[in-house]
C-alpha cells in the first residue's frame, strides 16, 4: 500500500526504475507500526530513526540532503504531512496513539504533496 | 480456511520449489552462497511461523508474517539462477563492480543479473538493495538470520549478455541504484518544491526548471500556488525524470557520451513527453553540458546534490585507452579501473568511426563479423585486466617448480633447426609481431616454446536427441534433418584456480587464457606438456601464420580416471616455426576469427564438403 498511490509499480519498458522499493517501504513501516501495536517492542527499534529525523525535519535541525536515507521517503512524507504534529512530539515517550495515528498517516491514499 | 490463506500455502509451495530448484545452484562466490543459505533458513522459518499460526492468522498477519518474506526470497532467487558462473555476463558486471565501488561499499553488494527474452530488457529492480528496512525486519524477527549482503539486480536481455558495446547501458542502470540508494533525486525534487514555493529562484532558473521538468509548469506558473504538488501530474513525473538525468550523467562519467547515444537511437529521437522519460532532447542535452562542463542549471543542481549526500563529486571516471592494438586484432592491456570502462568508449569508437580500418585489416567488410571482434577484444581486454589481477594476488607466493619445458612429447618436429628459441620470441615480442596477452610469467617463454594456460570458458560435449554430428554435408541420413553441431556441447565456465573435470573418452573445447597474435611467417604447434600427457590428456592443434585468437583446445581424455584440471595451469606448449614464405592470415577465408571463447566445429563450411555431397548425388539419382 503506498500513500503516495501513484504508479504502476511493474518495469515499463526500457531504462525505467522500478518503484516497487517506494511502495515496499511504506508496507515496511506499516508492518512495523502494526507490530508496535501488537505489543512487539523490539520493532519500535526500527521506527525511532525515523520519528527522529521527521522530527528534525520539521524544526528545519537537518535538510533533505542530510536526513538518514534509509526510510528517506517515509521521513519526509510524515514531516510534510504532520508538521505540527511532530514539532510537539515528545520523541523520549512516543505512545501507542502516536504510533497509531503515524500509521494512520502512512496508510492513507492521498494524491497531494507538500511544497 | 479463508482463500486467503489457501493462497498463502500455493505461496509457500512456489517459494519451497524455487528453493529447491535453486538447491544445486554454482556461484563461485561464497557471498552469493551464504545468501542462498540465509533464503533457506528464512523459508525454514516462515513455514513454521505460518504452519503453526494459519488457523489464527488474519490477513495483514499474512502479508505481515509471511507474504513479504516469500516475496522477497523467490524474488532474489530469481536473479541468484541467473547469476550462477556459467550465466552472469562476467567481464561487464567486474566493471559495475568497479563502479559501484566508487560509490557504496562494495563489500556489502552483490551484483546479479537477470536474462531476460525481451530485446529492450534493460532495467534495475531497486528493492532487495536500496531498503535496508526489508533485512532489519528480517532480523529482528528472526534474529539468527542476518543477510550481510544486498542483491543489486539489474535485468538484462539475454540475447544481448555479452554485447559490450551495448553493456554501456547497464552503467545507467546502475546509476539507478547508486540514486535510490540515496536518495539524491528525491531530495533535490524537494529542496525545488522549496524553493518554487518561497520564490527563491530567479526567472532564468524557473524557465530551465520548466525545460527539463515540464510537469513543474503549471505550478511554477501559477501565481496563486497552493504549498502542495499533485502527485500523479507533478510529483511523480518530475521525480523520474530527474532520475533519468542523473542516470544519464552517472553513466557519462563511466563511458561518455555512448549510452546517450545508444538510448537516442533506441527510443528513435522521440521527443514526446512522457511521464517516466524526459524527452530526448533535454536529455542530450544534460549529457553533452555535463561532459563539457557547460553551465547548466539542472545539471548543476544534479551535481551539488551528489556532493551534498554522497560528498563524492560527479565526473569523468574513465581513461581514453589508445586503440592501436584493435587494429592489430589484439586485446588492449589495461593498467587501471579507469582504463577498463574507457576500453568500452573505444570499442564504440571504433565501431562509429574506424570501421573501415578493421574491415581493411580482416579484409573482410561484414559488419557481423567486425562487431564480433570488437567484441571479442573488449571482452579479452577486460578478462586479461581481471586475470592478471588475480595472478598478481598470489604471484610469488610459492617457489617456482622444476620446469619440464624442455622436454617436448612429440616425434613430429623433423627440423630441429627451424624451431625459435627463447631469444627469438622475445625478440618477435619486442617488435610486437608476436603478441601474447595475458603472460601473467615472462618464464611461460622455454628454451624452445611457450606454455599456455588453461583458459577459463569450456565447451563440453553433450549426448542430445540426435543420433550422431554430422560432419558432412549429406543430409538424406537424417531425412532432411540437420541439427547445428553448437547443439551437441554445452557452454560451462570456471574462475581462474576453479577446476574442470574432464572425463574419460569425453571431448571438451576450450581455450588458452592467452590471446595471441602470430607473425605472418610463424606457425605454431601445440602439443600437451608432457607432465599432463602422462595423465592422459591429448589435443591435436596447430595455428597458422597469422592467427590471433585464443588458442583453441580439443583435449580428450583417454585415461580411465577423470582428471581435474587447474584453469590457469600451464598445459599446453607452443613451438613456433618459421614457415618459408610470408603470408596474409586474413586473404584466405577464414572460419575462426578473434575469437576468445570456444567455438564448435565449423567443418560444415568447408567447401570440400559440398563438392563430395554433389558427387554423392549424382552418383545416387538424388535431387
Amino acid at each position: 500500500m503506498n500513500p503516495f498511490n501513484s504508479i504502476d509499480y511493474n518495469l515499463i519498458g526500457i531504462m525505467l526504475k522500478s518503484h516497487s522499493s517506494q511502495e515496499q517501504t511504506f508496507d515496511y513501516y506499516a508492518s512495523f507500526l502494526r507490530n508496535i501495536l501488537d505489543g512487539q517492542e523490539n520493532y519500535k527499534a526500527l521506527i525511532q530513526p525515523v520519528i527522529v529525523d521527521a522530527k528534525k525535519l520539521v524544526e528545519k535541525k537537518i535538510d533533505y540532503f542530510s536526513i538518514s536515507r534509509n526510510g528517506f521517503e517515509v521521513i519526509v512524507f510524515l514531516a510534510k504531512k504532520a508538521p505540527s504534529f511532530f514539532s510537539g512530539l515528545n520523541i523520549a515517550n512516543v505512545s501507542n496513539e502516536d504510533y497509531a495515528y503515524m500509521l494512520k498517516l502512512i496508510t492513507t491514499p492521498s494524491d497531494l504533496i507538500s511544497a | 480456511m479463508s482463500y486467503t490463506k489457501e493462497l498463502l500455502l500455493l505461496h509457500l509451495t512456489h517459494a519451497k520449489q524455487a528453493l529447491e530448484r535453486a538447491k544445486n545452484n554454482s556461484y563461485s562466490d561464497q557471498r552469493k552462497e551464504t545468501y542462498q543459505k540465509n533464503l533457506f533458513d528464512l523459508f525454514d522459518a516462515v513455514e513454521k511461523d505460518a504452519l503453526d499460526n494459519l488457523d489464527t492468522f488474519k490477513d495483514q498477519q499474512i502479508y505481515d508474517g509471511s507474504k513479504k518474506y516469500l516475496d522477497f526470497i523467490i524474488k532474489s532467487l530469481q536473479f541468484l539462477n541467473s547469476s550462477t558462473f556459467n550465466q552472469i555476463p562476467y567481464e561487464i558486471v567486474e566493471c559495475l563492480k568497479h563502479a559501484m565501488d566508487d560509490w557504496e561499499d562494495i563489500d556489502k553488494f552483490i551484483i546479479v543479473t537477470s536474462l531476460i527474452n525481451d530485446a529492450e530488457a534493460f532495467s534495475y529492480e531497486g528493492w532487495l538493495a536500496t531498503d535496508d528496512n526489508l533485512y532489519n525486519d528480517i532480523h529482528t524477527k528472526y534474529p539468527a538470520i542476518n543477510f550481510t549482503h544486498r542483491l543489486v539486480q539489474i535485468n538484462l536481455p539475454k540475447a544481448l549478455a555479452r554485447d559490450y558495446l551495448v553493456a554501456v547501458v547497464l552503467y545507467h542502470e546502475l546509476g539507478h541504484f547508486v540514486d535510490m540508494k540515496s536518495s539524491i533525486s528525491e531530495s533535490l525534487l524537494y529542496a525545488i518544491l522549496d524553493g518554487i514555493y518561497q520564490n527563491t529562484f530567479s526567472v532564468g532558473e524557473l524557465n530551465d526548471l520548466k525545460k527539463y521538468l515540464p510537469n513543474l509548469t503549471d505550478y511554477i506558473d501559477d501565481p496563486d500556488r497552493p504549498d502542495w504538488v499533485p502527485m500523479k501530474a507533478g510529483f511523480d513525473p518530475s521525480l523520474y525524470h530527474l532520475m533519468e538525468y542523473f542516470s544519464d550523467m552517472f553513466a557519462s562519467q563511466y563511458v561518455g557520451g555512448m549510452c546517450d547515444l545508444y538510448v537516442t537511437y533506441l527510443c528513435e529521437d522521440k521527443n514526446e513527453l512522457s511521464d517516466t522519460h524526459p524527452i530526448i532532447i533535454n536529455r542530450r542535452k544534460v549529457v553533452s553540458d555535463f561532459i563539457i562542463s557547460a553551465p547548466n542549471f539542472i545539471v548543476n543542481a544534479i551535481a551539488e546534490s551528489v556532493q551534498k549526500i554522497k560528498s563524492h563529486p560527479l565526473e569523468k571516471k574513465y581513461a581514453d585507452v589508445p586503440d592501436g592494438d584493435f587494429f592489430n586484432l589484439v586485446p588492449l592491456e589495461l593498467k587501471t579501473v579507469a582504463e577498463i570502462h574507457g576500453v568500452l568508449h573505444t570499442g564504440w569508437d571504433i565501431w562509429l568511426k574506424y570501421q573501415n580500418v578493421l574491415a581493411s585489416n580482416l579484409n573482410s567488410k561484414d559488419p557481423s563479423k567486425i562487431y564480433s571482434v570488437i567484441n571479442n577484444l573488449i571482452e579479452k581486454s577486460i578478462g586479461n585486466y581481471i586475470s592478471i589481477s588475480e595472478w598478481d594476488k598470489v604471484k610469488g607466493t610459492v617457489p617456482p617448480s622444476e620446469s619440464d619445458a624442455g622436454y617436448v612429447q612429440s616425434n613430429q618436429l623433423n627440423n630441429q633447426k627451424n624451431i625459435l628459441t627463447k631469444s627469438d620470441i622475445r625478440e618477435l615480442i619486442n617488435q610486437t609481431k608476436l603478441f601474447i596477452r595475458p603472460l601473467l610469467d615472462l618464464d611461460q617463454i622455454g628454451e624452445a616454446g611457450i606454455d599456455f594456460r588453461l583458459g577459463y570458458d569450456f565447451l563440453v560435449s553433450v549426448q542430445g536427441r540426435d543420433a550422431f554430428i554430422n560432419a558432412s554435408k549429406n543430409e538424406w541420413i537424417q531425412g532432411g534433418q540437420r541439427r547445428n553441431i553448437k547443439q551437441f556441447f554445452q557452454s560451462s565456465r570456471r574462475q581462474l584456480g576453479e577446476t574442470f573435470i574432464l572425463h574419460p573418452n569425453q571431448t571438451v573445447l576450450a581455450v588458452t587464457l592467452e590471446y595471441i597474435r602470430l607473425p605472418e611467417n610463424c606457425m605454431m604447434m601445440l602439443f600437451v606438456r608432457s607432465s599432463y600427457a602422462r595423465l592422459g590428456l591429448t589435443i591435436s592443434t596447430i595455428a597458422q601464420p597469422g592467427y590471433c585468437g585464443c588458442l583453441s583446445l580439443e583435449f580428450t581424455n583417454t585415461n580411465n580416471n577423470p582428471i581435474n584440471l587447474a584453469v590457469g595451469a600451464r598445459i599446453i606448449q607452443g613451438i613456433l616455426c618459421p614457415v618459408s614464405n610470408s603470408t596474409h592470415y586474413f586473404h584466405s577465408q577464414r572460419k575462426y576469427v578473434c575469437h576468445v571463447r570456444p567455438e564448435p566445429s565449423a567443418v560444415i563450411n568447408d567447401n570440400d564438403l559440398s563438392l563430395l555431397n554433389n558427387l554423392w548425388k549424382i552418383n545416387n539419382d538424388r535431387p
